[in-house]
């Protein structure tokens, strides 16, 4: 497979001019937001350098804007497009760090399903089964319940990070699982796994060394648009305001606090989070889709 | 067609028109982000419930147009004794359905906002007896002399005692067990409105009662809508839909200004919103701080310099508020007019905290509701930059009021430092010594709203001497003097008085109260 991505990635790609602007925006958007501190003109998430005498200031271009303010402030006085991208970096912190959890999880799941087969089979398949009936909103919301009522408020204020990684995490990782295992079932009968038996490979090695990367393909895809999918489930627990803390708000939250204030004239609080939110969404989408284009082989 | 066909088309046509306004009903359209919970006047008491069911009841004693207290149901009252009041009853009184109100439903009525289900038993906690001492006149003795027994009978609305026990409400309904019983969807009071329909959380319709006793305005028919959603309710405004909203969120204010033929109605509101520090415990709580630093009166002071509640109420609140100087609004009884609020000085607060100790500030966590007062998280996020640039790093929790509440009441008070307010409803301000300043004895029902735990004996020695006390200046006096003490010793961080803001239509004249009252007997629609 990794031969094949040398001798005609390339070629796939310059092909498609709409996957190549969506990976760029997608590397932009990854630049601008993890250097936020370097790009954005003012810290949103310090308190003391937030004056409340500059709120809801429009965008530069218009009427009563303040040049320091490209895309306005919201009603704390905070700039849109500093806490746009500061938001983002939350963003896409969580939606990469919670797939990635789904991946280790499913991935463990799904290898030791489809490779031992049978009771442990079994077991497993019926409690991702189990997990799978419910939306993984919910999931999402259960966890970030139990962690709520379980830690102190100050506490659970000042993980909402993390907090928001694990219970996303967890909601995502049967579908892993379920990839993970059919994929193993079929490699697990292949003549080199039978050679790796014959000559006295332990059990773990054949897994990690010989079957993981040949399974690692369609767990590529599905991973790049679990992003988008953590990205958005992230900006819902945000809106429906169990997310981010009010003074660090991620773009679900920041869309939430604006969207009350969509027809009061402030709508620029609202609108330039949610067009970033789309294009992020859609750009990793769109990437998705092609890389699964490109590794099927019955599309070429 | 002939000329004088015409003609008389025209007289018929003129006539018509002529007779038809003045019989046409006047139908005021309101419309709340909540709906009363239920008809029952001694099951909820919550201000929008009690409010709305004053339309349909009745007191012995009410605030009339100007906000005075008046006779309602009682025509007047004399004092007997110090401890001892004489009520003498409105003749000629008929409840909605026909029956004649006499003595009887006073006393009916009192043993039924004290019995086991009801959220009133407070109105008579300074009450010893209560009796008829003829058809027409009450006699009700109270415990010691109390000044504002008047003030305290303001929520005690009257039932009609043979309706009740005829329809088996002789007990209010049990909030708590969402109880459906008859007097959840029916009124029988003396009100100057009586119910037409009722549908919880949908729509409550009452028509303008023809045998009221008292003067009234125009309005024949009142139809009330819940709309949670802000957008909606102020849409529904806009469009035409309904004719007046309360209250107004505060960021349609401009919308609603601009807009043809809709008004903007504001007025104060008793509401006192203020911050709140912790003053009992030895190290405060969800904090890395050694001990407790709002035991130095410098630190408080330093909050209160810090805090510019003059940009709070111009940005966040839009300038719908007046800046607070003490823990009540102008109009309280008690509010000392000499006291002013220390004003916005970062130095000064720099300074402040560095003599306590705390040249560098210090990090700690605030409580903060985002559901229950006007812009209530957006003020908490104002107070958190404001305090950053004297170097105190607060951690906001912002909450629910579902998850503030519990955290932060009696009996663990959890919490170091919170935004909270309070509106005395018997507009006196030794409600609020009792309740929020003075110091906690729980047991005695005293300081359960106390959450600083801050104690200033000398004022709780004055709001004690106030509450016995009948000569009204001398009252007034000892209040002030015991408010000017809690000031001075910062027991809360004063912010601002929110204003009431409701949306009407420009035909709709309103009368607002500091309270929340809405009396729609007021009410005109032009």
């Amino acid at each position: 497979m990794l031969e094949r991505i040398r001798s005609d990635f390339w070629y796939e790609l310059l092909n498609s001019p709409v996957t190549i602007i969506s990976a760029v925006i997608i590397v932009l958007m990854i630049i601008g937001c993890t250097f936020a501190p370097v790009f954005a003109p003012h810290t949103p998430f310090d308190p003391a350098t937030i004056s409340i005498m500059d709120n809801n200031m429009p965008p530069a271009w218009q009427d009563g804007a303040d040049p320091r303010f490209l895309l306005g402030t919201d009603l704390q006085g905070r700039d849109v497009l500093s806490a746009m991208l500061y938001g983002g970096r939350i963003s896409l912190l969580v939606g990469i760090g919670a797939v990635a959890l789904s991946v280790v999880i499913g991935m463990t799941v799904g290898l030791l399903a489809g490779y031992f087969g049978g009771m442990t089979d079994a077991v497993l398949m019926r409690v991702a089964e189990i997990q799978f009936a419910f939306p993984p909103i919910l999931i999402a919301l259960l966890f970030n319940g139990i962690l709520k009522a379980s830690l102190p408020a100050d506490v659970f204020a000042q993980a909402a990070v993390p907090i928001m990684i694990l219970a996303i995490g967890l909601a995502g990782w049967v579908q892993f699982a379920r990839i993970v295992r059919a994929s193993a079932m079929v490699q697990r009968g292949q003549d080199y796994v039978t050679a790796c038996h014959a000559i006295g490979l332990p059990t773990a090695t054949i897994i990690l060394r010989h079957i993981t990367p040949n399974i690692l393909g369609p767990v590529l895809v599905l991973a790049m648009l679990q992003i988008a999918v953590a990205i958005v489930t992230e900006a819902t627990l945000s809106f429906l305001g169990l997310g981010t803390p009010l003074t660090e708000p991620s773009l679900g939250a920041l869309i939430q606090i604006g969207s009350q204030y969509l027809f009061s004239g402030i709508w620029w609080v609202v609108i330039f989070p949610g067009i970033m939110l789309l294009v992020m969404v859609v750009a990793f989408n769109l990437v998705a889709d092609w890389v699964r284009d490109y590794l099927n082989p019955r599309l070429r | 067609m002939s000329k004088t066909y015409l003609a008389s088309l025209a007289a018929a046509l003129a006539f018509s028109t002529a007779t038809i306004i003045p019989v046409q009903a006047e139908t005021l359209r309101m419309a709340s982000q909540g709906d009363a919970t239920s008809l029952d006047p001694h099951s909820h008491n919550e201000s929008f419930t009690n409010y709305f069911l004053a339309n349909i009841y009745e007191g012995l004693v009410a605030r009339d147009k100007d906000f005075e207290i008046a006779g309602q149901l009682a025509q007047s009252w004399e004092q007997v004794d110090a401890t001892t009041w004489r009520f003498t009853l409105r003749d000629g009184v008929t409840f909605h359905d026909g029956s004649a109100f006499a003595a009887d439903d006073v006393i009916f009525s009192m043993d039924r906002a004290l019995s086991e289900t009801s959220n009133f038993k407070h109105v008579l906690a300074s009450v010893e007896s209560y009796s008829a001492v003829d058809d027409m006149t009450v006699e009700i003795v109270t415990k010691a002399p109390n000044p504002i027994l008047l003030n305290d009978l303001l929520d005690l609305m009257i039932l009609d005692k043979q309706w009740a026990e005829a329809n088996g409400a002789v007990e209010p309904i049990n909030l708590q067990a969402e109880e459906k019983a008859f007097s959840a969807t029916n009124a029988n009071g003396t009100g100057p409105f009586s119910v037409v329909s009722r549908a919880q959380g949908e729509k409550t319709t009452l028509a303008a009662f023809d045998g009221y006793w008292g003067e009234t305005g125009n309005v024949t028919e009142v139809v009330f809508t819940p709309i949670n959603n802000a957008a909606t309710l102020v849409s529904a405004l806009l469009s035409g839909e309904v004719d007046l909203v309360m209250p107004l969120p505060l960021q349609d204010i401009a919308r609603v200004e601009n807009g043809a033929g809709v008004k903007v109605v504001s007025s104060a509101e008793a509401r006192t919103m203020y911050l709140g520090m912790d003053q009992w415990r030895d190290q405060i709580i969800e904090s890395p701080v050694e001990g407790n630093p709002f035991l130095d009166l410098r630190v408080r002071q330093a909050f209160a310099h810090a805090v510019d509640a003059q940009a709070i109420i111009d940005r966040v609140m839009q300038g719908q508020a007046t800046l607070a100087t003490q823990y009540v609004m102008d109009k309280v009884s008690g509010y000392n007019p000499d006291l002013t609020r220390l004003e916005y000085n970062v130095e000064t607060a720099k300074s402040l905290l560095a003599e306590a100790g705390y040249p560098e500030g210090f990090e700690l966590t605030m409580d903060c509701s985002t559901d229950r007062y006007v812009n209530d998280g957006q003020i908490c996020q104002a107070t958190v930059s404001l305090l950053a640039r004297v170097g105190v790093k607060v951690n906001l929790i912002a909450q629910p009021k579902a998850q503030f509440f519990p955290k932060v009441v009696a009996p663990d008070f959890g919490t170091s430092f919170f935004l909270l307010s309070w509106t005395p409803s018997t507009m006196d301000s030794l409600n609020v010594f009792q309740n929020v300043l003075g110091t906690r004895d729980l047991e005695n029902g005293k300081g359960a709203w106390n959450i600083s735990g801050c104690s200033v004996p000398e004022a709780d020695a004055l709001a004690a001497e106030a509450a016995v006390t009948m000569d009204a200046a001398a009252r007034e006096k000892m209040l002030q003097d015991a408010m000017a003490l809690m000031v001075e010793d910062v027991c809360l961080v004063p912010l601002h008085v929110q204003q009431l803001v409701w949306g009407a239509a420009e035909k709709v004249e309103v009368v607002q109260h500091p309270t929340f009252e809405f009396p729609l007997e007021y009410f005109n629609v032009n």
